[in-house]
């Protein structure tokens, strides 16, 4: 009954957007972890917004980290806030986030293809657990992508 | 030397601040719109203009926020002060002003020294903001009131990750609403501006997150033709409105106001926020955003759901069980793996399966934790099939009908009728939103809101015009359930309705609550089951009110060119005044526009023992 209430009323709850639980810096997330705070999510789900007590501003947020302006942070960054989508494409060999963590890297458009041959079949090497953290996967994709010529040269 | 140069510069100082005072004077530059669009004012009832802005750290003149005029006159002094480089210099908390006055007044910058704001400059310099793009989640499926949508603005950065969309910037404008508050006080503090509203910016694959897999809505995103100085000077103000607040208002001032409001600095000669006085509904500042002629390129991002569904037609009764098995642990992968199927069936059987579960666990973060070894080893088979250039899936297909062409928000409905012999002239007018019955096109399918509709009737033979009924707020979703997504219907109805009570008639305020199941009947129809409570309140009743309980069961097509729906209902009212309430009813929706229908409705009910009949020819607009 008071989900239904809950639910009656949000009804009024024209598009009222509340700041996101946004995206943590540096690489301490694991696989399959709840990252963005699940419960005020569920409450998302029904009230057009997400509710959390989040840092406003305009220099915070910017790629998740205040030191988001190298190319190596960044790269850090996404496959941190992001990893589930990037596993989920990787087994794929395609989507919209290899294709961002392609551009992230830099790498050129005749190599992208390569790129994402060489990690879909190195998946269990990189994604090597159902927990695994963030900064392992980035040690195993650099360690695969080293192993490979002409991929060698956009790790740092 | 140094005492008499110091004077002189101050001197001079002031004597060129008074002239620049002069020339925006003589240009009348508090009247610009580009003025009244950085200090967002808007006329007032006692004051001729007041700013949006509900915070004193946003204005330099003690009045600024009633008088455009002081406010400028202390922004040209503020930005003239000769301060060392700070971030908290005034040409650095209020970079577009500055921006916008040097221009307008020509200032030299030789006597007016710009100073250097290392925070703006590191903050431009890290996102080198290109072109933006304004973004509409949609609908959540089983949720109406996400109906209205929300917009936010998308900010490209100029540099390698154009091509990479999902690490641009969302800029939001959103209420601090404390979490804390229970779903009654954050409606009303909602409506009244009880929440702060503040301006941020977050990675956009942050949003992403939130609406299209967290909250499965669909966005779309609009690409507009700001140029680069106009994205500059909006970007500026965005600096300048960092921790400033503007109260929320949910009908209003809220975030697709704000949008609007934002591209008014970067072009002032738009002209968008003041078609929103009433009501800024989502989809309507789309419209006007469109009708500005500012959309160049339209994309369409699938929620997950939306995804799972499409996905769940190309497969086979037999892979979906399969899908549905891995979840519930009937089966492994190590099973599917053994099985004859092609590549093509297992990748879809793995990539469905994995989808499935992250759906799932977005909602019950225990289930995620429980799932995470499958969901891996389900990654990790998918990984190691090689589709040799064969895609998996067939292309995302987009919704017929674009959110903006769907029928506008607000109706007025004028309808000749006949009630128990009587003939009538009815008059309706909803200002929100849209009813399973309207034409479905560009709308969530079984989702309906009404909000503050009013109905008068007239009767001819008794030459009186009564409110026949008031819906403060009317929702309803009828979604239905399949092997996948087991929604509840339900429904509820808050109004002032008039009706015949055991011997009389009487305006009662009644609630009415339903909840039930709904089936897909051939993808052409929704069948539904629902309980239904109904309280009614009015001192004509015995005791003053009736309430009761009983059951639904409806039909509802919604076709791009019809819509029909018709139910059977059965309320025993047990408490205060008893009575048995059946009624049939019938109403059926020709739309020969997308914003002109025709209804027949016809409603056979019976009250007290007494049948009675309502047949009615209704001509809707939508404006």
């Amino acid at each position: 009954m008071k989900k239904l209430l809950f639910v009656v009323l949000l009804a009024l709850s024209a598009p009222i957007a509340v700041q996101a639980n946004s995206a943590g810096c540096g690489l301490g997330s694991t696989l399959f972890k709840g990252q963005s705070g699940l419960g005020p999510n569920v409450m998302a789900a029904t009230t057009n917004g997400t509710s959390g007590n989040q840092t406003f501003g305009m220099s915070t947020g910017t790629l998740g980290c205040n030191a988001g302006d190298t190319v190596t942070a960044a790269v850090d960054s996404f496959i941190d806030s992001n990893m589930e989508r990037v596993a989920r494409d990787m087994s794929t060999g395609s989507g919209e986030t290899m294709e961002t963590l392609a551009a992230l890297m830099g790498i050129q458009d005749k190599d992208k293809s390569q790129f994402f041959e060489v990690s879909k079949q190195n998946f269990s090497k990189i994604y090597s657990r159902d927990d695994v953290t963030s900064s392992e996967v980035l040690t195993a994709l650099k360690l695969v992508m080293l192993s490979k010529d002409d991929l060698a040269k956009y790790v740092a | 030397m140094l005492i008499l140069l110091l004077p002189y510069n101050t001197v001079y100082a002031d004597e060129y601040v008074d002239h620049l005072i002069d020339i925006a004077n003589h240009k009348k530059l508090d009247e610009s719109r580009a003025w009244r669009a950085l200090l967002h004012y808007k006329p007032g009832v006692i004051n001729s203009w007041v700013s949006q802005a509900d915070d004193t750290k946003f204005f330099l003149a003690k009045d600024g926020n009633i008088n455009p005029q002081a406010e400028l006159h202390a922004t040209i002094q503020a930005i003239a002060e000769s301060l060392p480089d700070s971030d908290q210099h005034s040409q650095c908390r209020f970079p577009a002003r500055y921006y916008w006055l040097v221009n307008a007044l020509k200032i030299d910058q030789k006597k007016i020294l710009p100073v250097k704001c290392a925070k703006l400059d590191q903050w431009f310099d890290t996102i080198k903001p290109g072109s933006l793009s304004l973004i509409f989640p949609s609908a959540y499926v089983n949720s109406p009131s996400s109906m209205f949508g929300h917009t936010l603005l998308r900010v490209t950065p100029n540099d390698h990750r154009a091509n990479a969309p999902l690490v641009a910037y969302a800029l939001n404008y959103a209420a601090d609403a404390d979490a804390t508050d229970n779903s009654l006080v954050f409606s009303i503090k909602g409506l009244i501006g009880g929440y702060p509203g503040i301006f941020s910016i977050v990675p956009y694959y942050e949003k992403l997150k939130e609406y299209s897999d967290i909250e499965n809505r669909d966005v779309w995103e609009y690409s507009l033709n700001f140029s680069k100085a106009e994205v500059d000077q909006l970007m500026r103000h965005a600096w300048e409105l960092q921790y400033i607040n503007f109260d929320y208002y949910f009908l209003t001032e809220n975030c697709s106001y704000h949008m609007l409001s934002l591209m008014e600095v970067a072009r002032p000669e738009l002209d968008l926020t003041d078609q929103f006085d009433v009501k800024a509904i989502p989809s309507d500042t789309v419209r006007a955003v469109i009708n500005a002629g500012l959309v160049t390129k339209r994309n369409y991002r699938a929620a997950s759901t939306t995804i799972l569904t499409q996905h769940a037609k190309q497969m086979s009764a037999n892979d979906n069980k399969l899908v549905i098995d891995i979840s519930r642990d009937l089966t492994t992968v190590e099973k599917i793996n053994n099985l004859d199927k092609t590549k093509i069936e297992k990748a879809r059987i793995y990539e469905q399966a994995y989808d499935y579960s992250r759906f799932l666990s977005t909602s019950d973060p225990t289930v995620r934790d429980a799932r995470a070894k499958t969901n891996w080893e389900l990654l990790a088979a998918r990984s190691k099939i090689e589709t040799d250039g064969f895609e998996v899936w067939l292309p995302v297909k987009k919704p017929d009908v674009r959110v903006e062409d769907g029928h506008r928000t607000g109706r007025i409905a004028l309808g000749l009728g006949e009630q128990g012999g009587d003939s009538y002239v009815n008059l309706k007018l909803r200002p929100a939103y849209h009813d399973v019955v309207d034409k479905v096109s560009g709308y969530s399918r079984g989702a309906q809101i009404n909000f503050l509709d009013f109905e008068l009737r007239y009767f001819n033979e008794d030459e009186k015009l009564r409110l026949q009924k008031f819906t403060a707020i009317n929702v309803l979703s009828l979604t239905p359930r399949d092997r996948y997504f087991l929604p509840i219907s339900w429904g509820i109805d808050i109004a002032v309705e008039r009706q015949p009570t055991r011997n009389s008639v009487t305006n009662a305020v009644q609630a009415v609550v339903d909840f039930g199941v709904s089936k897909d009947l051939y993808n052409y129809a929704v069948i539904s089951l629902m309980a239904e409570l109904d309280m009614k309140v009015a001192s004509k009743f015995e005791k003053g009110h009736s309430v009761g309980a009983g059951a639904v069961i409806s039909l509802l097509i919604q076709e791009s060119s019809y819509s029909l729906l018709s139910s059977l209902r059965s309320v025993y009212f047990e408490l205060g005044e008893k009575n048995l309430h059946q009624q049939f009813d019938v109403a059926y929706g020709y739309h020969f526009s997308f914003n002109d229908s025709l209804r027949i409705t016809y409603i056979r009910s019976r009250d007290y023992d007494i049948y009675s009949n309502d047949i009615q020819l209704t001509y809707q607009r939508y404006f």
